[in-house]
Order: C-alpha cells, then sequence, then structure tokens
C-alpha cells in the first residue's frame, strides 16, 4: 500500500498533466482545539504532501477540498478547485462542530475560483486568503494571520524551474523513447548511442532554457527559445567540425534538436508563473475559449491588458491580497488602489474575479 | 471499464451519449430502458440526479411519470434542455442546476416516490456519497425506491485480469486526453445498510464490471 502511494506521488511528480486525487476529507494536525485556525487545499497528492510538511509544527485542521486531484492555481482556474469544492467539504466533514471560529483560510492561489461571498451565504464561514506557499504558513500564523508583501508573490526559483522542466521532459522522454524503440526494430541504424544522443538532446533542450531564464530578458519566449536552439545547433556544429564528424549524427541531431524547439517554443512563457501563455493570448484574440497544448485541453479565461477604473474603486484592497504580481498598492491620499507595472500582469484574472466593486477588467 | 474514457468524453456533451453507448458495450441505453420500462409508473414523481443529456429522464416522461432532473454541468443540461424541447415533454421534466451538495437545500422530505443515480456516484469522493445516500433516503417516500447504476470492481479474480487489461488502454488515452481522475465505486454494498436502504435487486452487466442495484428505504 505505502509502494502504491509512494508510486503514485512519484508520477504526480512528473506527469502532473493529469490529475492525482487523493481522498477529499478533513485531518486533525496536532492538538487542535475549538480555537485552532482551519486551513483548506486541494486533493493533488504532491500538494497534499507538502502542506502537511508545512503544518507539521501548528495545531490546526486541514480541509482537503475535492479538485479532481488538481493543483491549487490549475485547479482554481480551470474551474476543478471551486466554491462548490469547499461548500461540499466543509457539509461532509463536520468540521462546524469542531471549532467555533468560522474563518478559513484558504490558499491565495484558489483566489481565481473561490467566491467568499457565496461561501460566507452558504455556510456561514468566512474566507481569508492566506499565504501563496504553504511553506509561508507558519510565519503567517505567528504573525497574528497578517501576509507580508513577500508572502503574495509568486516566485519562480531554481527548484520550481528545474521541476517545470522535469514535467515536460518525462512526458517528452516517454513519448521519445516508445517512438524510437518501436521504429528501431525496422531500423537497424537506430542503435542504443543514438538513443543516449537524442535523450541527452532532450535533456540540453528543456532544461537549458529553465535554467538560465532569468539571465535572458527577450521579449517572448519563442524568441528565446529560438536563440538558444542556434546556439545548441551552432555547438552540434561545431562539435561535429572539429571534434568528430559523422553525417548521421549531425543530421540526426539538427532534426531533433528543431523538433524539440518547435514544441517549447510553443508555450515556453506560458510554462512559468512569472509571464503570460503565448499561446492562450493568440487564441483568445483569435477568438477561442479553449487551448489545446500538447496533450491537454484548457479552458481559456481572458487574455489581454488589465486596467482599473479608478473611478470606481472602492478601495476594498481584495486585489492587492490576492495578485501574485504584486501590481497593486493602496494609495493614502484619496483612499483607493493603484495599478503598477500592467505589463507583468500574467492575467490570472483572480483580481477581475474577486474585485468587490468590479472595476478591474482585462481588454 | 468505460469510466476513463467517459471523463474524455464529459467535456463534450454532444457526444456524450454515443460514447457512453459505444463504451458500455450498448448495455447503459438497454439499462435505462430496462428501468423505465419495468419500474416506473404513471404520475410518480421521480428524481433524476446527475440527469446528464437528459436521456434517462425523458424515457421517464414518455411512460407518464413527473421528472426532476439535476446536474452539476451547465453544458449537459443545454443538451438536455434542447433534447426535452425536441420531445415535448417540457411540462414533465424540471431542471435544475445544483450540485447534489445541496440536496439538503432544495427538497422536502418524502416527497418522491422514485430516486435515479446513473454513472454519478462513482465521481463523488466517499463522504460525499454518504451524504447523498442520507438525503435520498429522506426525500424518498415510505415505500420509495432509489435506483442506482454505476461501475464497480469485478469481484472474480479472472474478471478483474481481464477488466484490468481492458482498463489500462483506456487510462492511457484518458491520461493523454483530458486531465482527469479514474475510479470505480468501492464497497458501497457494505454501506447501503447503515444509510437505512434494503436491497431488492441487484444485476451486473460487462464482466460484473457496471452494477444496478435496486434499494428499498427502510421505515
Amino acid at each position: 500500500m505505502n509502494l502504491k502511494k509512494s508510486l503514485k506521488l512519484f508520477l504526480g511528480f512528473f506527469l502532473r498533466w493529469t490529475g492525482f486525487p487523493v481522498e477529499p476529507t478533513l485531518l486533525k494536525i496536532g492538538n487542535p482545539t475549538k480555537e485552532s485556525p482551519v486551513f483548506v487545499t486541494c486533493n493533488f497528492n504532491l500538494t497534499v504532501k507538502r502542506v502537511l510538511k508545512a503544518l507539521k509544527d501548528l495545531d490546526c485542521y486541514l480541509l482537503i477540498a475535492p479538485s479532481n486531484g488538481i493543483n491549487v492555481w490549475c485547479g482554481a482556474c480551470g474551474d476543478d478547485f471551486h466554491t462548490d469544492s469547499v461548500l461540499s467539504i466543509i457539509k461532509t466533514s463536520g468540521i462546524d462542530d469542531l471549532v467555533e471560529h468560522r474563518t478559513l483560510i484558504l490558499p491565495q492561489l484558489s483566489a481565481p475560483g473561490m467566491d467568499p461571498i457565496s461561501i460566507k451565504k452558504k455556510s456561514g464561514w468566512n474566507v481569508k486568503f492566506g499565504p501563496v506557499y504553504a511553506k509561508d504558513i507558519y510565519s503567517y500564523v505567528e504573525n497574528q494571520f497578517n501576509k507580508s508583501e513577500s508572502q503574495r508573490i509568486v516566485r519562480f526559483p531554481i527548484s520550481k524551474r528545474l521541476e517545470m522542466a522535469s514535467l515536460y521532459f518525462f512526458l517528452l522522454f516517454l513519448l521519445t523513447s516508445a517512438v524510437y524503440w518501436i521504429v528501431a526494430i525496422f531500423l537497424p541504424i537506430l542503435n542504443l548511442f543514438l538513443y543516449l544522443d537524442t535523450v541527452l538532446i532532450l535533456i540540453g533542450l528543456i532544461y537549458g532554457p529553465m535554467l538560465i531564464l532569468p539571465s535572458i530578458t527577450w521579449k517572448t519566449g519563442k524568441l528565446k527559445i529560438w536563440i538558444y536552439e542556434v546556439i545548441a545547433l551552432s555547438l552540434i556544429i561545431l562539435f561535429n567540425l572539429f571534434i568528430r564528424f559523422d553525417l548521421l549524427y549531425l543530421i540526426w541531431n539538427i532534426v531533433a534538436s528543431l523538433l524539440i524547439s518547435l514544441i517549447m517554443a510553443e508555450d515556453f512563457h506560458g510554462l512559468t508563473p512569472i509571464f503570460k501563455s503565448e499561446i492562450g493570448a493568440k487564441i483568445w484574440k483569435k477568438g477561442g475559449d479553449k487551448m489545446r497544448f500538447l496533450f491537454g485541453e484548457y479552458k481559456l479565461q481572458p487574455y489581454g491588458q488589465i486596467t482599473l477604473e479608478r473611478d470606481k474603486c472602492i478601495g476594498c484592497k481584495v486585489c492587492i491580497e490576492v495578485c501574485p504580481r504584486n501590481l497593486y498598492a493602496f494609495n493614502k491620499d484619496d483612499d483607493k488602489v493603484d495599478l503598477r507595472n500592467s505589463e507583468k500582469c500574467i492575467n490570472c484574472n483572480a483580481c477581475v474575479k474577486r474585485c468587490l466593486a468590479q472595476c478591474l477588467e482585462i481588454k | 471499464m468505460s469510466y476513463v474514457y467517459m471523463k474524455a468524453l464529459e467535456k463534450k456533451a454532444e457526444k456524450y451519449d454515443k460514447g457512453i453507448s459505444y463504451l458500455t458495450l450498448g448495455h447503459l441505453p438497454k439499462i435505462k430502458k430496462y428501468i423505465s420500462e419495468n419500474f416506473v409508473l404513471k404520475d410518480e414523481k421521480i428524481l433524476d440526479i446527475g440527469m446528464g443529456t437528459g436521456t434517462f429522464s425523458i424515457l421517464c416522461a414518455e411512460k407518464g411519470a413527473v421528472v426532476t432532473g439535476i446536474d452539476y454541468s451547465e453544458k449537459m443540461l443545454g443538451v438536455a434542455n434542447e433534447n426535452i424541447k425536441k420531445k415535448g415533454l417540457t411540462e414533465s421534466i424540471q431542471i435544475m442546476k445544483i450540485p447534489v451538495i445541496e440536496l439538503d437545500k432544495q427538497f422536502t422530505d418524502k416527497s418522491f416516490d422514485k430516486v435515479t443515480a446513473i454513472l454519478v456516484f462513482s465521481e463523488l469522493y466517499q463522504a460525499e456519497q454518504d451524504f447523498c445516500l442520507d438525503q435520498i433516503n429522506r426525500i424518498l417516500k415510505d415505500n420509495g425506491e432509489f435506483i442506482l447504476v454505476d461501475e464497480v470492481k469485478p469481484k472474480k479474480v479472472w474478471k478483474k485480469i481481464v477488466y484490468f487489461f481492458i482498463r489500462i488502454p483506456l487510462v492511457v488515452i484518458t491520461y493523454f486526453k483530458s486531465q482527469l481522475t479514474t475510479q470505480s465505486l468501492k464497497n458501497i454494498e457494505r454501506r447501503f445498510k447503515s444509510h437505512n436502504f434494503s436491497l431488492i435487486e441487484e444485476r451486473a452487466y460487462l464482466l460484473d464490471s457496471l452494477k444496478l442495484f435496486r434499494l428499498k428505504k427502510i421505515t
């Protein structure tokens, strides 16, 4: 049973294109009392594991809400982790009788899918959006449930970049290997050495751009990938010219690297949480509402430029609390919110959906 | 066996019926017909949980029953609405867009003669299923019946093995086509009694992977 769980976690890590659910339930962590905080998370196995790790020093309740085994942010944007998931787990877990207060702490990134007003109306629970990362929960609790500015921002450090690259690599690796060895039955040229060479190219072209992402500043993701590809190609050619020449390997490497770059260039920025998806924006402009990428199908939300109608703003500060890019700042002079660096917006739609005065729009 | 593929089909509401019929090797339409012909009476009040495209509701309404259909998917209900209009049954079928978790707020006690749930329970998690069973028990009239059709795991070893091998390609296809979960209904038989239901009839189809349960409310 434990082996099965570990295998599922392993798959959950590498094959995130699909859901890896655990049973939605209520967990008691430490020795919770009637005043202990109540946290909510999705039922993606990896997320649950990480949240549990982050909560191990606290006395609290954790509600694992049904989200079809999809992570918090994707679930909230793609209609899998929404208001009804939370209402459902509140009702079936019996949390109402376990605590005296009525405050749920939701992950900040769940904001695109969660309607706090509807949750309050239907269940009586107040919703508070906690920090973006589970690892910040402890200091969030220590700080009397106040989020610091840095706890509101999505980051993309090297560990997360490698994680995203791995998820890409693993899928392409499986597919390439399967196709390669099936074709190899009929074509004896395809030997083990050429296979290893192909895998090496895969690693270089998928992990490479992700590793150097912060240091390349070209405007679009496509450009980033193609310039990277040009460098890779020249390395391959130089290797063949000066170290060891082999026509088969030369052609094979050029074709394989072009193919992989073609896939990577499709939506390199969409693979990161700090840029907006290019393919999504393109399809949205054309009037489509769904995006097909590799094998997945995603529902699209509006793409474009975020705009704030300042006249309508009532200074509720909800946008400041939910924006993962820290684009909003409160202006004390007229008690309204300012929108700064709007080009940094990734179109997650959290602020648009949660704004109480409906003064935000993506055009 | 069809569950994983069903998930892949779920997004395309218009193609749902055809796909399901094909995947259950023509069994599901037959099961629906079997239920409506044998157990549905004229003027009975029926609650169809997870009505989907409304095929079963239409069959019941054609027999003269008064049907209330609920579903969570807006797309499905759109298709259902069209189907019902085509048949001219808008007066005997009422459509509601509510999740199962709100059953407790929507219907009064003992208000239905029959409740049906066809390929719905396997999409809920266990606590939700328990909640549903309690609620269904509450809204059923005293001698009311609950008819449950869903996917289960076969018990016999050889059937398990055949089922496993049929399931693998379907799992792979779904993994590549949609990002959804795959599961079948687990130990449901054991829970009927604790929720005050007694089993009247049980029928198995497709290597025991698809089952029909007729349950009676214990009063």
